[in-house]
C-alpha cells in the first residue's frame, strides 16, 4: 500500500525493520524457552513424589551458576541491535522534524485545538472550523496551540502527531502526495467530547486549491 | 493462626491485628476485591468499544470507568497484591517474627482499605468522580473544566493511599535491612525479597513524587491556587512531574511479579537460577534507569530535539537489563527437571507475556515511531502485555505457590490448569490486537464504521470476556481448596532449600519458627534455640551479634521481661486512626463537620497510639537478631526515620522543581516575579531563620544530653526546641494572615501559590515535630529514656534537622531572591 506521505512512508518502512527485529528475536527466545520445557519436563508421575528429589540450590549457599561473561555478552548484542535500530529511529526524526519553515513554497497554517475541535487559520486571516485544506505536493507549517486543555493534534494516515497545549505553540509539518480525504483527531483524553474531536484534512490539487483559497480571501468578514 | 489461651474475638483480631500474616491476608482479600471490580469497570467499557456507533455507555460514564479502572489497577490492586505476598512471606524468608514495626504494618493496610473506600466513594459523589484518566492531564483537571467534587475526593483518596505506601515502604526497609535471620546474606535471599527491596527503594522515590503534583492539583481544586491554570505551570508542570514519578512506577508493579516467576521457575525445575548476581544486578541497573527515562512520555510536547534523542537513548538501555534478566530466566531451566505445576505455568506466562511487552516497548522508544504510537491502542496493548502480563501473571503464580502456605490446604491442579490456559488464550486474545489498532487512539468512547477498528475490537471485547472469566476459576478453585482442599505439610512443592517459608509449618504460627531461631551456616540452615545463640555467633566484623531478648516460641502469647502476659499483638489504633483519615478526606470536599469527626478521631488515636507506648502496653519484642548489613550500627527507630525523610527528599524535591519551572517560565511569559522584600519581609524571614536554627541546636543538645543520661538536659532541650518551634510556625501564622489582609491569597498568582504550598507543607512538618515533642516530654517526664534507650530522641532530632534544612532551601527561594 503506498503511502498518503513522505512522513507517512519513512515511518512505514522504519516500523517495518522494527517488526522484522523484534519477531525475529521474541521467535528465536521463545523457541528457545519452549524447547527446554519440553525438553526437561519430568513426566506428571513424578509429581506425587511432592518434587522432594535432591535440588541443586541450597539455602545460604553462594550462587554458583551462570557466568558474567555470558550476561555481558548478551548485553553487547543487544546494545548493538539498539544502536542499528537507534541510528535509524534518529535519521527519520530528523525528517520527519526538520520544519521547512524557510522553504518559501510552504504554507504556514495557525491551528487552535478547543474543546471539541479544530480551527485552522490561513496566511489570509480566514479561520475554518472541522476542515483544513490544503494543497498536495507542497510543505504544510502547522503551528498547534490549545484554547482550553491538553489535546494531541494528529493525522494517523500521514504520521503526523504533536501535542495542543494551551499557551504554547507546537511546530509540525506535512505533505500530501495524493489528493484526497483524511482524518484529522485528538489523541490525548480532553473531555467528554473527546472522541468526536474530528476535523477533515482535504488535500486537492494545487488549481483547484488556488481557486478555492481564492475565493476564501474574497470573501468579506 | 495460633493464639493464646483466652481467644480474642476473631473479628476484634481481624481489625487489630498486627500480625505480618494477619495483614498480609488482609491485603489479599482486599487487593483481589479492588481487582474484581477494577476488572468489571474494564468489561463495561470493552462493551462499549466492541462495535462502531455503539450506545451503552455515555461520554462521561465511559470516561469515569477508564479513570478508575487504571487508577484502580495501578495503585489499589496490583503493588497491593504484591505487597499482600511480601507481608506474610517476606519476614519469613528472611528468618525474622515478624515486622519491624507491627503497628505501623497495620496502619498501612488500613489506610490502604480507607483511601479505596474513599476512592470508590467518589464514584458516588454528586456528578460523579475523576473523568480525566488515570494520567490526570492538567488542565482538564482543574475545577474549570471538571468541576465535579469526586474528582477532589479521587485526589484526595490516592494522597492518603501514598501516605500508607510511605509508611509500608519505611517498615520494609528497615525490616529486610536489620531483621535478618543469622547470617542470612541478602544475596542468599529469594529472588521476591531482593526485587522486594528493590521495589522499596523505587516506591521511597516515586510515590512521595507524585504527591507533590497531588497536592498542588488538590490545593488548585479545594484551596484556590493556580499551578495548573496559570500559564508558567500549567500542563507541562503536571506532564514532568507525572511522568517522573509514572515511570519508576510501571516497574513498582512488574517487578515483583517478575522475581515470582524467577523463584518459582527455579524452584520447579530443581536447579539454581542462572546467574542470580547478574539479575541483581540488572534489576538495580533497570530501576536507577527507571528515573531517567521520564520524557518518552512526553515527546509530542514539543520538547527540544536533543533531548528526546537522549530520552530515547536511555529508554533503549533499559531494555538491556531486562533482556538480560529474561535470558538468565530462560538459561535457568536448562537441564532443569521441570514439574509443570500451576505455579509453574504461570511463571512461564510471565516470561513469555513480558517478553512479548518488552518487544512491543523498543517501538515506543523509537523518537520516531512514537509518533504513530502515542496515545493509541499500540500503547494500551504494550503496557498490558508488561504489567498485567508480566507482572498481574507473575502474582497469581505466586498466589498459587504460596496458597498452600498461607492456607495449610492444596488446590486442584486440574483447575489450575484450566485456569491457565483460558488465562493465556483470553489474555492474547485481549491484548494481542491491541497493536493491531496502532492508528486508534486511547480512551475514545466512540467510533464510526467508516473507521474500520470495528471487527478487532469485537474480538479484543470477546478476548475480555475469556480473559475475565478465567478468574471465575482461579475464585472457584480457592474457594473450594479452603473447604475441601488436601492438607499439606511443610514443604509441598520442594522448596525447602530455595528459601525459609517451606521450613514452617503451613500456615506458620505466630512468631513463624517454631523450632528454634533459623540461622545460616556453612552448612546450610540449622534451628537453634535462643540460648544457643545468645552465646554468641559473630559476623565476619567479629561483633557480637545477640543481645537481645529470647524469641517466644510458645506460638503465640508473649512473656515480657516483666513476667506479664499478653495475647497477640493487637492494637486498635491503626484502624480507629485509618477511618480518622479517611474521614477528614471526605470532610475536606464535603464540609466542614465530617472534617471536624475525622481531626478529632485523627488526633485521639495518635495520642492513643503513644499513650500505649508511653504505658508500654503494645509490646512485641521485634529485634534484630542476626544479619544486619549494611545497617547494623543503627537502631529500627532511627533507621526508620531515615528511610522516611529519604522519601521527604522525594516529596520537597519535586516542590522546589515546580518553583524553578514556574520560575524560569515567568520570563517566557512575561509574569513579574515578586523582588525580594516586595511581599516577603526579609527581616522577618531572618528572624524565623535564626529562631529555627537554634531550635534545631536545641534538639540536638537535647539528643547529647540523654546519652550522657542528663535527664535535665533533655528535658531543657526539648521544651526549648519546642517553644521556639511554635514561634516560628507562629510567625508564620501571622505572616499569612497579615498576606491575606491585604489580598494576597493562595490564587493571587503564581508566586503566591508556590509561596503558600511550600510554606503550608513546611509548617506541617513543624506541626508534627511539635506534636512528637509533646510526646516525648511527656516519656522523658516518666524517665522514659536513658542513655542506652533514647532511640525516639535520636529520631526526632533527625526529623528535626530535616525540617530546619528544608527552611534553609525555602528562605532564600522567597525571602532572598
Amino acid at each position: 500500500m503506498a503511502a498518503p506521505a513522505p512522513s507517512a512512508e519513512i515511518w512505514n518502512s522504519l516500523f517495518m525493520m522494527y517488526v522484522t527485529s523484534a519477531v525475529v528475536i521474541s521467535a528465536v527466545v521463545l523457541a528457545i524457552l519452549g524447547y527446554f520445557v519440553l525438553r526437561y519436563r519430568q513426566p506428571s508421575s513424578s509429581l506425587a513424589d511432592g518434587g522432594q528429589d535432591e535440588p541443586e540450590f541450597r539455602i545460604g549457599a553462594e550462587p554458583t551458576r551462570g557466568s558474567a561473561k555470558v550476561a555481558i555478552a548478551l548485553s553487547v548484542i543487544l546494545g548493538l541491535l539498539f544502536v542499528g535500530l537507534t541510528a535509524s529511529t534518529f535519521s527519520a526524526m530528523e525528517f520527519m522534524e526538520e520544519i521547512p519553515e524557510d522553504n518559501p513554497d510552504a504554507l504556514h497554517i495557525k491551528v487552535t485545538a478547543f474543546q471539541w475541535g479544530w480551527q485552522f487559520t490561513y496566511p489570509n486571516g480566514r479561520t475554518i472550523t472541522g476542515e483544513l485544506r490544503v494543497p498536495v505536493n507542497t510543505p504544510i507549517v502547522l503551528e498547534i496551540t490549545s484554547r482550553d486543555v491538553f489535546h494531541t493534534f494528529a493525522i494517523a494516515a500521514f504520521k503526523v502527531k504533536k501535542d495542543a497545549i494551551p499557551d504554547r505553540i507546537n511546530f509540525a509539518w506535512f505533505e500530501a502526495k495524493e489528493a484526497g480525504e483524511y482524518r484529522i483527531q485528538c489523541y490525548e483524553l480532553c473531555g467528554t467530547g473527546h472522541a468526536k474531536m474530528i476535523a477533515t484534512l482535504l488535500a486537492m490539487e494545487p488549481e483547484q486549491f488556488e481557486a478555492w483559497y481564492g475565493k476564501l480571501s474574497e470573501e468579506k468578514g | 493462626m495460633a493464639h493464646a489461651n483466652n481467644k480474642p474475638n476473631p473479628l476484634i483480631v481481624w481489625l487489630f491485628t498486627t500480625n505480618h500474616k494477619n495483614v498480609g491476608i488482609l491485603y489479599l482479600v482486599t487487593s483481589l476485591y479492588f481487582l474484581v471490580v477494577a476488572g468489571i469497570l474494564a468489561l463495561t467499557f470493552r462493551m462499549q468499544l466492541s462495535a462502531p456507533n455503539m450506545v451503552f455507555l455515555a461520554a462521561d460514564s465511559y470516561n469515569q470507568a477508564v479513570t478508575l479502572h487504571g487508577l484502580f489497577m495501578l495503585l489499589w490492586v496490583t503493588t497491593p497484591l504484591a505487597a499482600a505476598f511480601a507481608n506474610y512471606v517476606i519476614p519469613i524468608q528472611i528468618g525474622a517474627k515478624d515486622m519491624a514495626f507491627p503497628r505501623l504494618n497495620a496502619l498501612s493496610y488500613w489506610l490502604y482499605l480507607a483511601s479505596g473506600i474513599v476512592a470508590l466513594s467518589s464514584f458516588f459523589a454528586p456528578g460523579g468522580t475523576a473523568d480525566w484518566g488515570w494520567t490526570t492531564y492538567a488542565p482538564l483537571n482543574t475545577l474549570q473544566y471538571s468541576p465535579q467534587a469526586g474528582g477532589s475526593l479521587m485526589g484526595l483518596a490516592i494522597l492518603l493511599l501514598l501516605s500508607s505506601t510511605i509508611v509500608a515502604t519505611s517498615n520494609f526497609m528497615v525490616t529486610i535491612f536489620r531483621l535478618r535471620a543469622p547470617g542470612m546474606k541478602l544475596s542468599y535471599l529469594p529472588l521476591f525479597s531482593i526485587f522486594w527491596l528493590v521495589t522499596q527503594f523505587l516506591l521511597l522515590w516515586a510515590f512521595p513524587a507524585f504527591a507533590a503534583p497531588l497536592l498542588m492539583l488538590v490545593a488548585d481544586r479545594v484551596l484556590g491556587t493556580v499551578f495548573f491554570t496559570a500559564a508558567e505551570g500549567g500542563a507541562l508542570l503536571w506532564d514532568h512531574l507525572l511522568w517522573f514519578f509514572g515511570h519508576p512506577e510501571v516497574y513498582i508493579l512488574v517487578l515483583p511479579g517478575l522475581a515470582i516467576a524467577g523463584d518459582v521457575l527455579a524452584v520447579f525445575s530443581r536447579r539454581q537460577l542462572y546467574a542470580k548476581k547478574v539479575i541483581i544486578i540488572a534489576v538495580s541497573v533497570a530501576a536507577f534507569l527507571s528515573y531517567i527515562v521520564w520524557v518518552h512520555h512526553m515527546f509530542m510536547t514539543g520538547i527540544h530535539p536533543g533531548m528526546r534523542e537522549v530520552f530515547n537513548i536511555t529508554t533503549e538501555l533499559i531494555s538491556i537489563p531486562f533482556g538480560v534478566i529474561m535470558l538468565s530466566y530462560i538459561l535457568t531451566l536448562f537441564r532443569g527437571r521441570i514439574r509443570a505445576t500451576t505455579p509453574f505455568l504461570f511463571a512461564l506466562g510471565s516470561v513469555i507475556l513480558f517478553i512479548i511487552g518488552g518487544a512491543s516497548g523498543v517501538f515506543n522508544s523509537s523518537v520516531a515511531l512514537d509518533v504513530g504510537m502515542r496515545g493509541t491502542f499500540w500503547v494500551v496493548g504494550h503496557f498490558h502485555y508488561t504489567i498485567v502480563g508480566g507482572g498481574i501473571t507473575g502474582l497469581i503464580a505466586g498466589l498459587y505457590y504460596w496458597w498452600p502456605k498461607m492456607t495449610g490446604r492444596m488446590f486442584s491442579e486440574k483447575l489450575g490448569k484450566l485456569h491457565f490456559a483460558i488465562y493465556m488464550i483470553g489474555f492474547n486474545i485481549l491484548y494481542f490486537p491491541m497493536h493491531l489498532l496502532y492508528d486508534m487512539p486511547r480512551r475514545i468512547f466512540f467510533y464510526d464504521a467508516t473507521t474500520g477498528w470495528g471487527p478487532i475490537n469485537m474480538i479484543i471485547t470477546m478476548g475480555s470476556l475469556i480473559f475475565a472469566s478465567s478468574f471465575i476459576i482461579l475464585f472457584i478453585n480457592l474457594i473450594n481448596s479452603l473447604r475441601h482442599g488436601p492438607k499439606v505439610g511443610d514443604d509441598p512443592w520442594g522448596g525447602a532449600n530455595y528459601s525459609l517459608e517451606w521450613n514452617v509449618p503451613s500456615p506458620p504460627p505466630e512468631f513463624n519458627f517454631p523450632k528454634g531461631v533459623p540461622v545460616i551456616t556453612a552448612q546450610g540452615l540449622v534451628f537453634k534455640q535462643p540460648w544457643e545463640i545468645k552465646k554468641g555467633i559473630t559476623t565476619t566484623g567479629g561483633q557480637q551479634l545477640f543481645t537481645t531478648t529470647a524469641l517466644p516460641t510458645n506460638g503465640g502469647s508473649h512473656v515480657t521481661e516483666h513476667g506479664e502476659e499478653h495475647g497477640p499483638h493487637l492494637s486498635p489504633w491503626p484502624f480507629i486512626l485509618s477511618i480518622g483519615a479517611a474521614l477528614t478526606m471526605i470532610g475536606l470536599v464535603f464540609g466542614v463537620p465530617l472534617l471536624l469527626q475525622g481531626i478529632v478521631i485523627f488526633i485521639a488515636s495518635i495520642v492513643g497510639w503513644a499513650w500505649e507506648d508511653v504505658k508500654e502496653k503494645f509490646h512485641v519484642a521485634i529485634e534484630a537478631l542476626g544479619e544486619k548489613w549494611p545497617f547494623d550500627r543503627v537502631e529500627n527507630v532511627p533507621l526508620g526515620m531515615w528511610f522516611f525523610l529519604f522519601g521527604e527528599v522525594a516529596l520537597f524535591g519535586p516542590l522546589f522543581a515546580a518553583y524553578f519551572f514556574v520560575r524560569a517560565n515567568s520570563a517566557f511569559t512575561g509574569f513579574a516575579w515578586p523582588l525580594p522584600g516586595q511581599i516577603h519581609s526579609t527581616v522577618i524571614g531572618a528572624i524565623s531563620t535564626i529562631i529555627l536554627l537554634t531550635s534545631g541546636l536545641a534538639a540536638s543538645l537535647a539528643l547529647v544530653a540523654i546519652k550522657n543520661n542528663n535527664q535535665r538536659g533533655l528535658r531543657a532541650g526539648l521544651l526549648a526546641a519546642f517553644i521556639l518551634g511554635l514561634a516560628v510556625l507562629v510567625i508564620e501564622g501571622f505572616q499569612w494572615a497579615e498576606l491575606f489582609a491585604e489580598g494576597y491569597t493562595f490564587g493571587t498568582d503564581i508566586a503566591a501559590s508556590i509561596y503558600y504550598v511550600i510554606t503550608g507543607i513546611h509548617g506541617a512538618h513543624l506541626l508534627a515535630g511539635l506534636l512528637i515533642i509533646i510526646y516525648l516530654l511527656a516519656k522523658a517526664y516518666k524517665g522514659g529514656y536513658n542513655a542506652e534507650k533514647h532511640m525516639g530522641v535520636y529520631a526526632f532530632a533527625i526529623y528535626w534537622g530535616f525540617v530546619v534544612g528544608v527552611w534553609l532551601f525555602t528562605f532564600p527561594l522567597f525571602y532572598l531572591i
